[in-house]
């Protein structure tokens, strides 16, 4: 492997020694903001031969000396076309104009066929404002249900915002806010993501085919990019929604040199719940407290020294809080009892882009990301001023990540574009900390106290990556993209070391056909420990130790581009990916069994998912939108559960089908609809019962009720399936804009399973009947809420 | 720690509480796909003893009964591939063949079927016992002021894939009290052991009295082993007798006690992962399988040492 790695890179550098080129580099900005524009296409026209620009909006063509046409496209941006007599290197920053309204409903995507030409396979991006435009629960816009419209992309428990991409679990994705790993993406149990979208400029999502430059994940790479601040005038944005409200505010700090961006949400269920708490006291407010809470700042701030130096802080802080607790007081006499409920995400960025060459740009990173997970429980008396018994109890977990890295991008050739870089994370996982006080100071029990502190103790390690891509078009219609991560993972006294070879490549047949196939390895050094019956806060991450081995996966895909037209995109793929070292509880086994350590309570075993995907989708116009469906199966295997059989994954879902359609009447008025469908998720339900052997002895010989089910998840709890609407109302003002948004949320009342029980009923004539229930969540809802944009 | 459970529990319990007041639900009774009933044979045989199984049904979870036992099933009975003859019903779910008691080695194969039902059948081997050669006894105070009596066995592990258990017994006279209208009762009845070996506490499962392992750390080798019995079994009468007994299991009923004790333990927690119970009833549910034992017996006078 070796060998080939120094053989590709002998090769690749071979290329840059080509003579009479000459670079055309520099940046592609927003002409209204000021924002860079990420994978804007540079081209040169009569050889379509061209880059696109990278996540900074730099870009790198490298072309013949002599006179060329330069095209710059992006999606609703005007193109722009320049002339030039190529001799030397040459520096052109350029701004383009958008040409539609900010407003409009537009699908994000590069033009010009560019996914027939891409190598790229497996990937999606969305603009915040396709986002925007999709109608949602509670008119609260979401990125990861956004996401979840995307063939290949299932949604968990009903209306929650986990994603499990082509049969991989919740922990498979990497999920990076301005390349900052977010653990928990989460709010409210995962009914809402942490993403606050009016601060978010573009979201890619590559389910296959993975780059070498992204590492660390098996199933997808979601790259979430935040908006740098509008470097010519200060906006404000917001929105009054039904549960929370939301402000951005951006502007130049020093003119078209620094600019800021500030985003903020809150969440106020607490604040509309209390007349409903005030009731359930009995009036008695004072003395009795509930809620819950959550809240995102998102805050960023960057600096232009000069066009080949710029320097962006980034900062990201959401949490979520839930409490619960009462107060009684006599005249010497008082009792309080309170529980707590927390958990949040901390992550900044400072990163530092120089541009060392026309053909080498780099970007230094340097991170920090942390998780936390905080319970507690209080429970206190005193009589006369006196603490007569003490109880506490908390739990604490998460994991904290410091982190460093350096990427380049460089361009030898106009037939080559590399990538390679460094990559080194210092863990801190912190598996579960109780501490326990219990003091009975005034109750007769002098020195009846015990404090103390259990648990798994704080695990450290080190992950260091370092990877090297190629674009590379070897022929007009054959390119490839071929790259080798490397990486490894040093925990205890364990190493790992992971050789990961990524190879794509795509084949033009014509102009407007394209077949693609791709194969990756991918490690993944860390484990999430999650119960599968519910989605928690308390999900676990740890490392992979010297008993519970790294996840691997392998994944092969093909598939076919088709564009008719410049308004229509057709995709078929299909993928077969194998893991191994997938970890699950031990039947039996829960998170609350404190009593053992969390390596005890894990089976390791494998994965096999396979499927086809197809997208098609309409871009342009006044109507757009899509449909995708999803053909797949996703099935485990562990040797201890179910003996050894296999069984189908808990988001093993057979047919999944999404529509989105958009429709913009005018310039005041546009609609959305969603409609999807899912097969039902697989649960494990017990549909029998015997008797089993309760003793055994002479002739003390009795039997118990046992319940049978045929294997793990082999239930099927009834077809998912929704439509939503939602219609925008705008309207200019002369401070700027507003918008009412009007939405209805599972619009025919559709009881759609969020669990299943078994409970007994009352016949009429007063016998009881066991039946399975089951419980949906969300019934019809409407929503409203009010935007504006102040400029 | 049980503490600790239901303080996480109920934190958990809390929060989903507001989730689903602060939410909509609706609860609409969903249809089942009808189960065929099927035939449930339980027996666990021994050298010597009268071949006997019992025969119930499995009934829909949704019925009210937790199973029914079976009266008129044709139950046939094979050594060695040969048939022995039908069984004949007593009471309660039981059938046996008059006469006819396992021997070691045998393979024994039932079969029931029933009108209308799929048959069901299953087959087990009686198990050679393995000798307990030596049994220690010693006695321990804890921390916490209790005592234990504590048996070392120590025993020789056949050559090939063994399965244990260890279980104790105990036996004492209730009553008398010197009133002729409450006459002295010999009561037997099995007793906790606590698995005071590092072995044990890694390996062992207790499942209904017994603590059952595996020799995959020992194979072919002596081993020792040691369990404790609390003081307290010794107080409930002035004579106590305390068998205990080494099982030598087959592996069907290994899987069947750690499936069933992982079984009970989850169907508790509703964080817990659900757990399948072993069976090797083929067209059906139950287990039938073997296990003899060797075993010492020790006399107790009150709260003492063995004599």
């Amino acid at each position: 492997m070796l060998r080939l790695t120094v053989s590709m890179a002998l090769l690749l550098l071979s290329q840059s020694l080509w003579s009479q080129k000459v670079t055309i580099s520099g940046t592609l900005e927003d002409r209204n903001t000021g924002e860079k524009l990420i994978s804007a296409n540079v081209y040169e026209s009569s050889t379509l031969k061209g880059v696109a620009s990278n996540v900074y909006g730099f870009y790198s063509l490298t072309l013949p000396a002599g006179k060329v046409e330069i095209v710059y496209s992006y999606v609703g941006y005007q193109t722009e076309q320049i002339e030039i007599d190529l001799s030397r290197d040459t520096v052109i920053n350029l701004t383009l104009e958008p040409v539609i309204d900010i407003d409009e409903v537009v699908i994000s995507a590069e033009r010009s066929r560019s996914a027939v030409r891409s190598t790229q396979m497996s990937m999606t991006e969305l603009s915040a404002n396709t986002i925007k435009s999709l109608p949602v629960l509670l008119g609260e816009v979401d990125v990861l249900k956004a996401l979840q419209l995307l063939p290949g992309v299932k949604g968990g428990n009903e209306g929650t915002s986990g994603i499990y991409v082509r049969g991989g679990g919740p922990d498979q994705n990497l999920i990076l806010l301005d390349g900052v790993p977010v653990y928990n993406a989460n709010h409210l149990f995962g009914f809402f993501s942490v993403f606050n979208p009016d601060a978010i400029q573009t979201v890619k999502l590559i389910t296959g085919g993975f780059p070498a430059r992204y590492g660390g994940r098996l199933s997808s790479v979601l790259d979430i990019r935040m908006k740098d601040g509008n470097n010519k005038k200060f906006s404000v944005d917001g929105s009054i929604g039904l549960i929370s409200s939301k402000l951005t505010v951006e502007g130049p700090i020093i003119k078209e040199r620094t600019s800021f961006i500030v985003s903020a949400r809150r969440t106020y269920i607490d604040l509309l719940a209390r007349p409903l708490i005030r009731l359930q006291a009995g009036g008695d407010i004072d003395n009795f407290k509930a809620g819950y809470y959550f809240y995102d700042l998102n805050a960023k701030v960057n600096h232009k020294f000069s066009d080949r130096s710029r320097l962006f802080l980034s900062v990201y802080s959401g949490d979520d809080k839930a409490y619960l607790g009462s107060v009684q007081k006599g005249r010497d006499y008082r009792w309080e009892d309170e529980t707590g409920l927390g958990w949040g995400n901390f992550t900044t960025a400072l990163r530092w882009n120089y541009v060392i060459t026309p053909k080498l740009f780099s970007n230094t990173t340097l991170t920090y990301s942390q998780y936390n997970f905080l319970t507690s429980l209080l429970d206190q008396e005193e009589r006369d001023g006196v603490i007569e018994h003490k109880y506490q109890f908390s739990y604490n977990s998460g994991i904290v990540d410091w982190a460093g890295k350096i990427d380049f991008d460089y361009t030898p050739g106009p037939d080559h574009n590399m990538r390679f870089g460094y990559n080194q994370i210092y863990h801190t996982f912190k598996p579960g900390v109780t501490v326990f006080l219990m003091d009975f100071g005034g109750n007769g029990q002098e020195g009846a106290a015990i404090d103390t502190t259990f648990g798994n103790t704080n695990i450290y390690a080190h992950e260091g990556s370092i990877y090297l891509e190629d674009d590379w078009t070897i022929t007009p219609r054959l390119k490839a993209n071929l790259g080798i991560h490397l990486s490894g993972f040093k925990v205890r006294d364990s190493l790992y070391k992971s050789i990961e070879p990524r190879i794509s490549a795509r084949y033009m047949v014509n102009e407007k056909v394209s077949v693609k196939g791709a194969y990756t390895r991918m490690t993944q050094y860390i484990h999430l420990l999650t119960n599968s019956t519910i989605g928690l806060p308390t999900d676990l991450w740890v490392p992979a130790t010297d008993r519970i081995p790294p996840q691997k996966a392998q994944q092969f895909a093909l598939g076919v581009v088709y564009e008719p037209s410049d308004e229509w995109e057709l995709s078929l793929e299909g993928y077969y990916k194998m893991m191994d070292n997938l970890i699950e509880y031990k039947e039996g086994a829960s998170f609350f069994s404190v009593q053992d350590d969390w390596e005890d309570k894990l089976e390791v075993g494998e994965g096999l998912a396979y499927g086809l995907e197809f997208l098609a989708r309409k871009q342009y116009g006044k109507t757009s939108g899509w449909i995708g469906y999803t053909l797949s199966w996703s099935n485990r295997r562990f040797d201890s559960i179910s003996f050894g059989e296999w069984f189908p994954y808990r988001y093993d879902r057979r047919h999944d089908i999404s529509i989105v359609f958009n429709y913009r009447f005018n310039d005041h008025i546009d609609m959305g609809i969603t409609w999807v469908y899912g097969t039902g998720n697989a649960v494990t339900l017990p549909l029998e019962k015997y008797a089993s052997i309760g003793s055994w002895w002479g002739d003390m010989r009795w039997f118990d009720g046992l319940e049978y089910f045929e294997k793990r998840n082999s239930y099927r709890v009834p077809a998912y399936h929704r439509l939503d609407i939602g219609v925008n109302f705008r309207k200019e003002k002369k401070w700027g804009e507003r918008t009412w948004s009007l939405g209805l949320y599972n619009a025919y009342n559709r009881k759609n399973p969020f669990f299943l029980d078994f409970d007994k009923i009352m016949n009429e004539d007063g016998t009881t009947e066991s039946v399975l229930k089951l419980y949906s969540l969300f019934p019809l809802i409407p929503s409203i809420s009010y935007s504006f944009k102040i400029r | 720690m049980k503490l600790f459970q239901n303080i996480g529990n109920s934190l958990i319990f809390s929060i989903l509480l507001i989730v689903s007041v602060s939410s909509c639900e609706k609860i609409i009774p969903i249809d089942l796909p009808d189960q065929d009933r099927k035939i449930v044979i339980n027996g666990l045989l021994a050298p010597d003893s009268l071949v006997n199984v019992n025969l119930s049904l499995s009934l829909s979870v949704l019925e009210p009964d937790s199973f029914l036992y079976l009266s008129d099933a044709e139950v046939d009975l094979y050594r060695d591939n040969e048939l022995l003859g039908r069984m004949v019903y007593d009471s309660v779910g039981f059938y046996s063949l008059p006469g006819v008691r396992a021997a070691v080695g045998e393979e024994y194969r039932i079969t029931a079927t029933k009108a209308g039902m799929a048959s069901a059948e299953a087959t087990t081997t009686i198990q050679s016992p393995v000798s307990i050669l030596t049994l220690d006894t010693t006695h321990e105070i804890l921390d916490y002021g209790q005592q234990l009596v504590n048996f070392k066995i120590t025993f020789d592990d056949p050559v090939g894939k063994d399965y244990y258990g260890i279980s104790a017994e105990m036996t004492y006279d209730f009553g008398g009290f010197d009133d002729p209208g409450f006459p002295s009762e010999r009561i037997t009845t099995s007793v906790y052991l606590s698995d005071l070996d590092a072995f044990l506490e890694e390996e062992g499962v207790n499942y209904r009295g017994s603590i059952y392992f595996s020799d995959r750390l020992f194979e072919g080798a002596s081993k020792s082993i040691e369990v404790g019995v609390s003081d307290y079994a010794l107080t409930f009468s002035d004579t106590v007798w305390i068998t205990i007994r080494l099982e030598k299991i087959e592996e069907a009923y290994y899987l069947y006690a750690i499936s069933s004790q992982a079984y009970y333990e989850a169907h508790s927690n509703p964080f817990s992962e659900p757990v399948k119970v072993f069976t090797n009833v083929n067209g059906g549910f139950g287990i039938l399988s073997s296990r003899s034992f060797s075993e010492r017996k020790f006399i107790f006078w009150g709260t003492g040492y063995p004599r």
